[in-house]
């Protein structure tokens, strides 16, 4: 019967291209008791496999939500199957156990079947899936004590696609909506479209939120002026009290895209009202549509709008796009946002393990002896450095209450001085009569209260007035080294900040960013670094480990002070902005800065004090990989044993957030969930991630915890970040809302354990937590403690990561502010703050010296991050000259190879990028820096860094540096000039982007040039590798033109395995130790042998046999 | 007439201005903090840098004829490179006889004085400005825009842009924004996009501006290309983002709401830019 009904029904389902179709019977053995027959008819080719076959209850329609009580209630079920032998409309039944459900369920069942092989973990793809590869077959209908099966049309309901819905969204909303917009009267409702907007509104199913259907609303414009609004039959009242706006959305546009264009807009909207004056009043959502899955957009509702409000319509703007593009609405909710009237927080942020000096960020003391003194000259005071090799003295003049009132005066060892001021223009601002004023700017008058001298400082309290109105301040200068500290400190509420000032003095001051050296401020954050006047380097910078302030600022974006528009003189200290916490107040002002001249660029850095990485050991060796989604799973699964198959194995897999959703950022919540994506489950993921481990490779999962979409579990606007007005912050990244910093420390210690436990991972990709500056991610609410710091938010994420590693394993996270969280993280993707990443000097002594003994940062990030614009890949001279940068790069700053999955001359340059760079990580890597030099092509000579600085030489970016290990690189980092190098009496000739490495017992690894082009060869241990780029090359054991990998194994035979397109290769049989007769032991594939042959040696070159497509070759004696 | 001279200058790669030079621009700003006192400052625009030291006098004119001066010296060496100076004057204690609406005016010693605004007694006794348009403007707009440049790097620039208000009480929180365009006139966006210059916005708080404020937002850096064959010109405004993308109507702007405040283009081997002069920004 079961058979005839579905061949029945199938004949009028439209052509699905999954073949197996399941359909369920049902007796009904009591009240509550069932037993379920599945019937699954195969419309197409047999499986390849036998698939377990399985029936869920759960809890939803849509996502996955299982009932798992006791036996024998309803949990899922599980039978065998034989179904590689399902022929063509074959039809197979199966009859499972009897199920019971128990009295405590009241709502309805929803039956679903799939087929799942237990290998893998996979699931096959059915006809009438929903999203997790399940067919919602029927249902247990509650009817009082008792219930009924209701059985569901094959196929997902007459074709119907059905999404997933989020899995979280199981619970309520908390407020009933004022629409649902899926089951609104579409023909009463009306549609207005702005400047020639092209507007069609059809419910749908295809994505679930909180309803059963949703609105899908189908949109096309001309310009950026069109647009719609859907207005109801007539306005709606809004519940008294409501001051709150949230409506659900989902915006199927992405907002991180690389590139705009006019077809994918970012639609820009809001919600009328009409209020009871008769006035319409527009409430606008601030965040654009920009995500592919649902979200609330919120906003507050005016208190000061005339009660009571009517809502009379939402609209959209910025329809820029021809072709027709869809978004769906589900709910609009208006209600009193109800926020907990006080929070706690369990997390301690005393007792860190950093920073591990109080002296923070404060430079290298000099390393030769020297004398601090302070001495009194008139009304001025006078700070003085003496030492051998120079005399610094700073001297302060408290006039202005500002930096203006200090000076510096270098005097070299041959007596020359050398004049200039510091932080002209640098010092507190103050808030008077409701205006802000800079240092010195004129409107206020300042006044100097007192000055007063201790051993080794000197302290002067500052008024300012206007009016009746005034606001005091203090100075403290003291001098360690050749530092100048400046401790500015002030409980008023009207200094609202420090100003960094800018360097004057010097005609030919510049300033000099260094890589890595990131305040993520200003000019792409390209904005650490020195100022080079004469033959001095002068630094400046905020300590942040001691600073109250809400963020750091070049405070040159918007001023209202006219000396701002005047071009100024070198701009290189950050300043620092208190804005007022969410109950209006600001935290008391508290800040050291450091002033830093010297003879020698390495005294002027800032230290980081911090504890390195434990995980050397572990790290050093692997090469990275950042991707992955969880629809790729088995084809990953490939590829990675694929690799392996070459030996490689020292991989930090790092999987990007498409693990926890079915595609990359969407439809499921991708932060903060210990569940993989649907479409893969649980089981599959950790099979997977458990045969990654086995091949030897280190497979991490993703996590965040900033970024909070409103579809997970844990969304909670108590949760979100307040802004300094009180609101709650709208955006960290589209579609999400930013998590408190304190909060996250909570979640993080949740979540890490059951993910680590879960899946078996060993590590974890901690995103975001390094690429974003702390002053970047405020919490203002003073509900918590440390409101409106961007210190509680740093040693939250520092708390956090250590925390990650000490769960975990190992982590990393996104970088390119990784400085500031150095060894908290074991690395971070070394992505380098510019405009042009892949243009910047290979200035490396910032990164070598500071960070790299802390941490393993791997590649120069991605390569798309490195090289961010066809035109500069152009400027590099195209796709592979790109990847040589790369490495190169990667190599000059001493960071772990990273993968980039890209293939020239029919190989995966992944092999290369693993046989050239792990030898040499297993000796850089956290290894101190000896000796940095860079090549000046004027004179051939290696500079040293401060002298390069000098002369400029470091802009060729020619950069040779040994390792305490005995490693030593040189790296030509120039666009256009090749490098002569001598290196273990050997010249070579290393063109741009080309490097040589030499280290112990026979390491060499180099990319050069020859007579007859450029050839990358590496030997080391067991291995020799090759590849002459389709130019022949005799090179170590090599004559080819191609690429090959060369392993000794352990009983001295060889494996060779021929990379890409090869013409000629031939071994020079000496260098192997073979002669005589040698045999040659082909492998199709992996583990798939064909016949041995004989290999011949003429002329001392073994010429092996090897046929077309062959995956390797076994050498050895016959 | 200066617009030309400017355009024509761009065109042939900006050569030095024609001697004599004019006498630079002069904008005020007023700060009075105490009853009877007020501080001053005064940005002289010029199209170059002037060559000769120089004397800056202020005079406020009370209704009855009774007259106050201050002065300042304006050094040679203090001009910025693309003809930018502020110079201080005060604080100046108001003599008795200052009573009533003061005008003020000003400029080089050995110039015509321009009128620079209006001063007007609060209740407290602190003094607000109503300043001058700089310039002969039509139309309704009383905000003006002015820009300067600055070398950040090799071929790397910002551009500090000034919106000065001359009595105007905006509704609304304008973004200021930026276009770099390839023609004197105009001309298409798409070109200087394809450069990297894409067009810029700042937000600002131009509703909180008062009638006599000046807002300087930076833009940038650029990055612009090293072979700059033809100029590069700059034109800027303000627009209502958050609303109905309206532009706000500039004094000296163009029918399409924006200001040609200047323009980049290569002299000897280096990328310069030029300010256009006051009131001459519109094609």
């Amino acid at each position: 019967v079961t058979a005839a009904l579905l061949l029945l029904v199938c004949s009028g389902l439209p052509a699905q291209p999954a073949s197996v179709l399941p359909t369920a019977t049902c007796r009904q053995l009591a009240p509550r008791e069932f037993q379920l027959t599945i019937a699954f008819l195969n419309c197409g080719a047999r499986p390849a496999q036998d698939y377990f076959a399985f029936i869920h209850f759960d809890r939803a329609r849509s996502g996955e939500r299982l009932y798992n009580e006791p036996d024998p209630g309803p949990r899922p079920l599980v039978m065998p199957t034989q179904s590689s032998a399902w022929a063509s409309d074959e039809v197979t039944v199966l009859e499972f156990p009897p199920v019971t459900l128990p009295p405590s369920i009241a709502r309805e069942v929803f039956i679903k079947v799939g087929l799942w092989d237990p290998k893998s973990g996979a699931r096959l793809s059915l006809a009438g899936e929903d999203g997790s590869r399940r067919v919602l077959v029927g249902g247990f209908a509650s009817e009082g004590e008792a219930c009924r099966f209701v059985r569901y049309p094959p196929g997902g309901g007459e074709g119907e696609t059905i999404g997933v819905r989020p899995r979280a969204l199981v619970r309520p909303l908390p407020t009933e909506p004022l629409v649902r917009f899926g089951e609104v009267d579409l023909a009463a409702w009306l549609v207005e479209p702005l400047n020639s907007g092209q507007v069609a509104l059809e419910r749908t199913r295809e994505e679930l939120c909180w309803s059963e259907a949703s609105l899908e609303v189908t949109y096309s414009g001309v310009d950026a002026k069109s647009g719609f609004v859907l207005r109801p039959p007539e306005p709606l009242p809004v519940p008294d009290g409501a001051n709150v706006a949230h409506l659900w959305l989902f915006g199927r546009a992405i907002g991180w895209a690389e590139r705009r264009t006019r077809e994918e807009p970012l639609l820009r909207h809001w919600v009328e009202f009409v209020d009871a004056q008769g006035t319409v009043r527009r409430l606008e959502f601030r965040q654009a549509v920009a995500y592919p899955f649902w979200y609330v957009a919120r906003a507050r509702i005016p208190a000061d709008w005339p009660r009571p409000l009517a809502w009379t319509g939402a609209g959209f703007v910025g329809c820029t796009n021809q072709v027709s593009r869809t978004v769906l609405l589900d709910a609009l909710v208006l209600a009193q946002e109800q926020l907990a009237p006080t929070l706690t927080t369990g997390v301690r942020l005393d007792g860190l393990p950093f920073p591990t000096s109080p002296d923070g960020l404060l430079p290298d003391a000099p390393p030769v002896e020297y004398t601090n003194r302070l001495t009194r000259d008139g009304g001025a005071w006078e700070f003085a450095y003496e030492g051998p090799d120079e005399t610094i003295r700073y001297r302060y003049l408290p006039i202005t209450g500002a930096f203006d009132d200090i000076d510096a005066l270098r005097t070299k060892p041959d007596g020359r001085p050398q004049r200039f001021r510091p932080a002209v223009a640098g010092g507190p601002t103050i808030e008077l009569g409701g205006r802000t004023y800079g240092p010195g700017s004129h409107g206020v008058t300042r006044e100097c209260v007192s000055t007063e001298a201790a051993t080794d400082s000197v302290t002067s309290v500052w008024r300012c007035s206007l009016g009746v109105e005034t606001a005091q301040y203090r100075l403290t200068l003291r001098l360690r080294g050749k530092s100048l500290l400046v401790e500015v400190e002030s409980d008023d509420p009207h200094v609202t900040g420090v100003a960094g000032g800018h360097f004057s003095g010097a005609a030919d001051a510049r300033f000099v960013p260094f890589p890595y050296w990131s305040w993520r401020v200003w000019d792409y954050g390209r904005d650490g670094g020195v100022v080079v006047a004469g033959d001095a380097f002068i630094s400046g910078y905020p300590d942040w480990y001691r600073s109250r302030a809400s963020s750091l600022t070049w405070g040159t974006e918007l001023s209202h002070d006219p000396a701002s528009l005047l071009p100024s003189a070198v701009t290189y200290v950050p300043g620092a902005r208190y804005e007022p916490r969410s109950d209006g107040r600001r935290n008391p002002l508290r800040e050291r800065f450091i002033f830093t001249v010297s003879s020698e660029v390495a005294q002027v850095l800032p230290n980081i004090p911090h504890p390195p990485s434990p995980n050397r050991d572990t790290l050093a060796a692997r090469c990275h990989y950042t991707g992955g989604q969880a629809r790729m799973l088995e084809q990953q699964l490939e590829d990675w044993q694929r690799l392996a198959a070459y030996g490689v194995r020292d991989v930090y897999i790092r999987h990007f957030d498409g693990m926890w959703s079915d595609i990359p950022q969407g439809t499921q919540e991708w932060t903060l969930t210990e569940h993989a994506a649907p479409v893969v489950g649980d089981v599959a993921l950790r099979k997977y991630v458990d045969a990654l481990t086995g091949l030897g490779m280190l497979p991490v999962l993703y996590t965040n915890y900033m970024d909070l979409q409103p579809v997970a579990a844990e969304f909670d606007w108590d949760a979100i970040a307040q802004l300094s007005d009180g609101d709650v912050s709208d955006y960290c990244w589209p579609g999400s809302y930013p998590l408190k910093p304190l909060r996250a420390v909570e979640l993080e210690a949740k979540y890490a354990p059951r993910i680590a436990r879960r899946f078996g991972t060993r590590g974890s990709f901690c995103d975001v937590h390094t690429a974003a500056a702390p002053w970047h991610k405020l919490d203002y609410d003073v509900r918590l403690p440390g409101a409106g710091e961007f210190g509680t938010t740093y040693r939250c994420y520092g708390k956090l990561l250590l925390n990650e590693r000490t769960t975990y394993g190992a982590v990393y996270s996104e970088g390119s502010a990784h400085w500031l969280y150095a060894g908290l993280a074991d690395g971070s993707d070394a992505q380098l703050c510019a405009a042009h990443p892949c243009l910047e000097p290979f200035l490396v002594d910032f990164d070598l010296r500071k960070v790299h003994p802390l941490e393993m940062d791997a590649g120069m990030s991605w390569i798309d991050r490195y090289v961010t614009s066809p035109e500069d890949e152009a400027a590099l001279g195209g796709t592979e000259a790109a990847q040589d940068r790369f490495t190169a790069a990667t190599l000059a700053f001493g960071h772990q190879g990273t993968f980039t999955q890209r293939t020239f001359r029919g190989y995966s340059t992944d092999l290369k990028t693993y046989y050239m760079l792990t030898p040499l990580q297993r000796l850089h890597a956290m290894r101190r820096a000896e000796v940095i030099g860079y090549h000046d092509p004027a004179d051939g000579r290696l500079l040293a860094t401060s002298e390069a600085l000098l002369s400029g030489a470091y802009r060729h970016s020619q950069v040779h540096v040994r390792y305490e290990t005995g490693l030593e690189v040189w790296v030509n980092g120039s666009l256009t000039e090749a490098w002569l190098v001598e290196a273990g009496g050997e010249t070579y000739r290393l063109p741009p982007s080309g490097f040589v490495a030499r280290g112990p017992e026979g390491l060499l690894v180099y990319s050069a040039q020859t007579d007859a082009g450029r050839v990358d060869f590496a030997t080391y241990g067991d291995t020799r590798f090759i590849d002459a780029r389709g130019r022949r090359q005799t090179v170590g054991p090599f004559d080819t033109d191609g690429a090959a990998l060369l392993r000794r194994n352990a009983n001295e035979t060889w494996t060779l395995w021929p990379l890409g397109r090869l013409g000629v290769l031939r071994l020079r049989a000496e260098a192997l130790g073979l002669s005589g007769d040698v045999v040659a032991r082909p492998f199709a594939d992996p583990g798939e042998p064909l016949p041995p042959t004989a290999a011949q040696i003429i002329d001392g070159w073994l010429l092996v046999p090897t046929g077309e497509g062959d995956f390797c070759v076994g050498l050895g004696r016959g | 007439m200066r617009h030309v001279l400017f355009l024509a200058a761009l065109a042939g790669g900006l050569v030095a201005p024609a001697a004599p030079q004019a006498p630079p621009d002069a904008v005020l700003f007023v700060e009075s903090s105490v009853a009877g006192t007020l501080s001053a400052q005064v940005l002289l625009i010029a199209v170059a840098p002037l060559e000769a030291d120089a004397q800056l006098t202020l005079t406020l004119m009370a209704p009855g004829g009774h007259e106050q001066t201050a002065s300042a010296p304006v050094p040679a060496s203090a001009w910025s490179t693309d003809g930018l100076q502020l110079v201080a004057l005060g604080p100046l204690t108001l003599d008795p006889g200052m009573a009533g609406e003061l005008t003020v005016s000003g400029g080089l010693a050995g110039t015509r004085p321009q009128r620079l605004g209006t001063l007007v007694r609060g209740g407290d006794g602190r003094v607000q400005l109503r300043r001058a348009m700089p310039f002969a403007a039509e139309g309704p707009g009383r905000v003006f825009a002015l820009a300067s440049a600055e070398r950040v790097g090799p071929g790397r620039f910002t551009v500090k842009v000034a919106y000065l208000n001359c009595g105007e009480q905006l509704d609304r929180d304008y973004d200021a924004f930026l276009h770099f365009e390839p023609e004197a006139t105009g001309g298409n966006l798409a070109v200087t996009t394809e450069m990297g210059l894409y067009p810029s916005g700042k937000p600002t708080d131009s509703s909180a501006w008062r009638e006599d404020d000046v807002t300087v937002v930076t833009f940038g850096p650029y990055d612009l290309p090293p072979d700059l064959a033809k100029p590069l010109y700059v034109r800027v405004g303000l627009y209502d983002r958050e609303g109905d993308g309206a532009r706000l109507p500039l004094a000296g702007g163009a029918e399409d709401d924006r200001v040609l405040v200047g323009g980049f283009a290569t002299q000897d081997g280096r990328i310069v830019f030029e300010r256009t002069p006051l009131g001459e920004a519109a094609p």
